[in-house]
């Protein structure tokens, strides 16, 4: 490692352990630097936080070029050729080529605009992206015809960031319409502006319909969501057409899911958070499938199993946080606080909604319900051990209160208002 | 200007509209609190269908609600001790619960901090109030510490010592909210603060064809600007009233009720505010999404109309609209949205000055 790698990495490393508003601090500093294009490799590996800072940075030509490309965009190292994704690495030359051959006054238009303003400017940013990405568009799609070779490995991105530029207005109004969280399924509105989208992205073709259509679909809690709106017949494009654009979504969404299912499964130190997470979005995925299912070719086999590891998964976790949480639970010197669990907890809250969805809801029903008399028991015999020891059973006590609190989180708020009215001698609920 | 004066001339906030409380239970989100015409609590809620029209449910009652949360619950119960409805009374309540835990971890520390602060800044208050008492009786050096400066202060007031505490005590505790800048921060100054902020941004941010977003953006700026013109004005005349402190004892001393009530217009007037400008300030400045995710959340929290409220619908005809509802939503997905609901409501708890 030569030893600007090594200050990079030890600085990449401190900055990662900084607090966000430090974090934020930094990166505005990295902004004002003049040569900032070369700091930028400090924040680099920061990207994950970033997107969900959204700090306001300067904006330039870079910045609002690559706005349409954003949801399409991956680390260069997760990058799977052939996928509907371009690789960071890319952009440079892509950059380099649009703005060498753009109209140069429209280039110094765009510097000019921009000039000081940031990106919580957003109607600056659209402005200048309404003449710019199609202008942008326009070059691509002429380089991809006669000077393809000039783009090298770029070339591949070249055709995928065309077909995003072009619609890039529509398609950033859209994502910024869809809500900031991962999508369960769209609203009337979002479904409009989704089927917009789809049109316009048709009328470049099939590759163009599947690529923004993936895009989408990665948005959705269930990614099968978007096959609803493509499917719907309002798309100016032959139906063998849209069907082997659905089939094509739906199987690459199979494939994801199921790889995903089989990582949390081997990996014992999957959250129970980020499986819960994924749990209800293979569930919110299967069902979309099934609403579209007599108008596309679904693996039945396919499903079934994944609906089978999903369950497997659901179990094993609930099981886990069950057992750890119950530990904590019956420790009277609270040695490690329960509030600690209760992220655990919420999943587990999750995963027991989902249940009834799953092959497994029986068994995952009589799981909790054993479990709800283990725990309210639980819960009875600390108060009497702290009654013995003379200590307060007020249930305002913090130990009380926290065990009260995953009780709720575990089992829901009746079993836990219930029990807090038995103790406090209020009426019980109806 | 005597104190007297400055009461009957101040601003009378809308007692109607009640008091925020902040519920977890995400079918009582923005739901508010008041006394009705025979003087009984009772709840505003929003049409839990989603329509226009409030639901009018009896504080007594409101817990039959079989989706209630623990929070809810134990808050429900303090609420139903309090004598009269005021935003003081509510915070008080809510902050008691929070430090119980019944929110989460984080906001039993927001609570504590909150509670704090405030405890500091009362203690300043009253200091401050006996100081100006023994000066203007024509005592010396600092008073707070000592018993003899309060007792040379209240020569010829009729008032012992222990009253003159007890009175300097009360109207810091209902006036710590004004406060005395630079010496004692005023809470509701840090609100006001963020309230034009709220406002600025909003003005800015409209106009971007998001339809109903739009709408609201424009309508919780226009709000946000009157409440900081009609706030600001009485946070002023407050402060000047609190630095006159012999008159405040005075009026404390024939009229304790009206001084209480009145050190506690700010509080009416700013009510609800600071989860509004929280709600706004956690949604990234870039990011459009998130903040009309915040807009509408912000809107549920904005005064219903009092002309669509539907008068006749008693408490168990709410309880049941409510249950209808829950009894609708039996997708999953619906129960997992409102169960992130709740979770972000906890978590906007850790975020507020308890």
């Amino acid at each position: 490692m030569t030893n600007r790698q090594a200050l990079l990495a030890q600085l990449t490393k401190a900055l990662a352990a900084t607090d966000d508003a430090k974090f934020r601090a930094v990166v505005a500093v990295i902004d004002r630097q003049p040569r900032h294009h070369v700091l930028e490799l400090l924040i680099a590996p920061h990207r994950p936080r970033l997107a969900r800072l959204k700090p306001p940075r300067p904006l330039t030509f870079h910045r609002v070029v690559t706005l349409p490309l954003e949801a399409a965009l991956v680390p260069a190292e997760d990058w799977v050729p052939g996928s509907y994704r371009i690789p960071r690495s890319h952009l440079a030359p892509l950059h380099s080529a649009m703005r060498e051959r753009l109209d140069p006054e429209l280039v110094d238009w765009v510097d000019r605009m921009l000039a000081g303003k940031t990106t919580a400017d957003a109607g600056v940013e659209r402005a200048v992206g309404r003449r710019l990405w199609p202008a942008a568009a326009e070059v691509l799609d002429g380089l991809l015809a006669t000077g393809r070779k000039s783009l090298g490995e770029a070339a591949v991105s070249a055709r995928l960031a065309a077909h995003l530029l072009a619609i890039g207005e529509r398609l950033v109004e859209t994502f910024w319409q869809l809500p900031p969280q991962s999508i369960l399924c769209f609203s009337g509105e979002e479904r409009r502006a989704a089927i917009e989208l789809l049109k316009d992205a048709a009328q470049r073709g099939t590759e163009s319909l599947a690529l923004v259509a993936d895009l989408l679909g990665a948005r959705c809690q269930s990614p099968l969501a978007i096959l609803e709106p493509l499917l719907a017949g309002e798309i100016s494009m032959s139906p063998r057409d849209k069907r082997e654009c659905a089939d094509r979504v739906a199987e690459a969404c199979l494939e994801d899911l199921g790889g995903e299912i089989a990582a949390a499964l081997a990996d014992e130190e999957t959250t129970p958070q980020a499986a819960a997470e994924l749990v209800l979005r293979v569930m919110s995925g299967l069902e979309s499938l099934s609403d579209v299912a007599t108008k596309l070719d679904i693996d039945r086999h396919a499903v079934r199993q994944l609906t089978r590891r999903t369950a497997e998964l659901a179990e094993q976790v609930t099981r886990r946080v069950l057992k750890q949480i119950k530990q904590s639970f019956d420790d009277d010197t609270d040695g490690v606080p329960l509030y600690n669990y209760e992220r655990a907890a919420r999943a587990v809250t999750k995963i027991r909604l989902v249940a009834p969805k799953l092959v497994i809801a029986s068994k995952l029903d009589d799981l909790l319900r054993c479990a709800i008399e283990r725990y309210t028991s639980a819960f009875d015999a600390f108060l009497a051990r702290r009654r013995e020891r003379g200590a307060s059973t007020a249930l305002e006590e913090p130990s009380i209160m926290e065990r009260l609190r995953i009780i709720e989180l575990l089992f829901g708020s009746p079993v836990a208002v219930s029990l807090w009215e038995r103790h406090s001698g209020r009426r019980t609920a109806v | 200007m005597s104190s007297r004066k400055a009461a009957s001339t101040a601003h009378r906030p809308d007692h109607d509209t009640g008091v925020v409380v902040p519920f977890t239970t995400p079918q009582f989100t923005g739901a508010r609190l008041r006394a009705n015409r025979k003087g009984r609590f009772e709840l505003m809620l929003r049409n839990p269908a989603g329509g226009r029209g409030v639901y009018l449910v009896e504080l007594e009652v409101a817990h039959r609600f079989s989706a209630i949360s623990l929070h809810d619950r134990i808050l429900h119960a303090e609420l139903l001790k309090l004598l009269r409805v005021s935003p003081r009374g509510v915070r008080l309540c809510a902050r008691r619960v929070a430090l119980w835990g019944a929110a989460g971890q984080g906001a039993r520390l927001a609570a504590q901090a909150a509670a704090r602060e405030e405890e500091e800044r009362v203690t300043q208050l009253r200091d401050h109030l006996l100081d100006s008492l023994s000066a203007a009786a024509g005592g010396e050096g600092p008073t707070a510490n000592g018993a003899a400066q309060p007792r040379t202060a209240t020569a010829g007031r009729g008032l012992d010592e222990r009253t003159l505490r007890r009175a300097a005590e009360e109207i810091a505790a209902y006036g710590v909210g004004i406060g005395l800048p630079p010496a004692i921060p005023s809470f509701h100054a840090e609100t006001l603060s963020q309230i034009a902020e709220l406002a600025d941004a909003l003005d800015g941010w409209g106009g971007e064809g998001n339809g109903r977003s739009d709408e609201i953006a424009v309508e919780v700026s226009r709000l946000a600007r009157e409440t900081h013109a009609a706030a600001g004005r009485e946070l002023e005349r407050w402060q000047r009233e609190l630095a006159d402190g012999p008159a405040l004892f005075a009026r404390w001393q024939t009229d304790r009720a009206g001084l209480l009530d009145d050190l506690q217009i700010c509080d009416w007037l700013l009510d609800g505010w600071p989860d509004r400008c929280a709600l706004w300030n956690a949604a990234p400045v870039t990011d459009r999404a998130c903040q009309r995710a915040a807009l509408k959340h912000i809107a549920k929290l904005l005064p219903p109309a009092i002309e669509t409220e539907r008068e006749a619908c008693d408490g168990d005809e709410a309880i049941d609209a409510l249950r209808r509802a829950l009894r609708e939503s039996t997708d999953w997905r619906d129960e997992v949205r409102l169960a992130e609901i709740l979770e972000r409501q906890e978590a906007l708890r850790a975020e507020l000055p308890a």
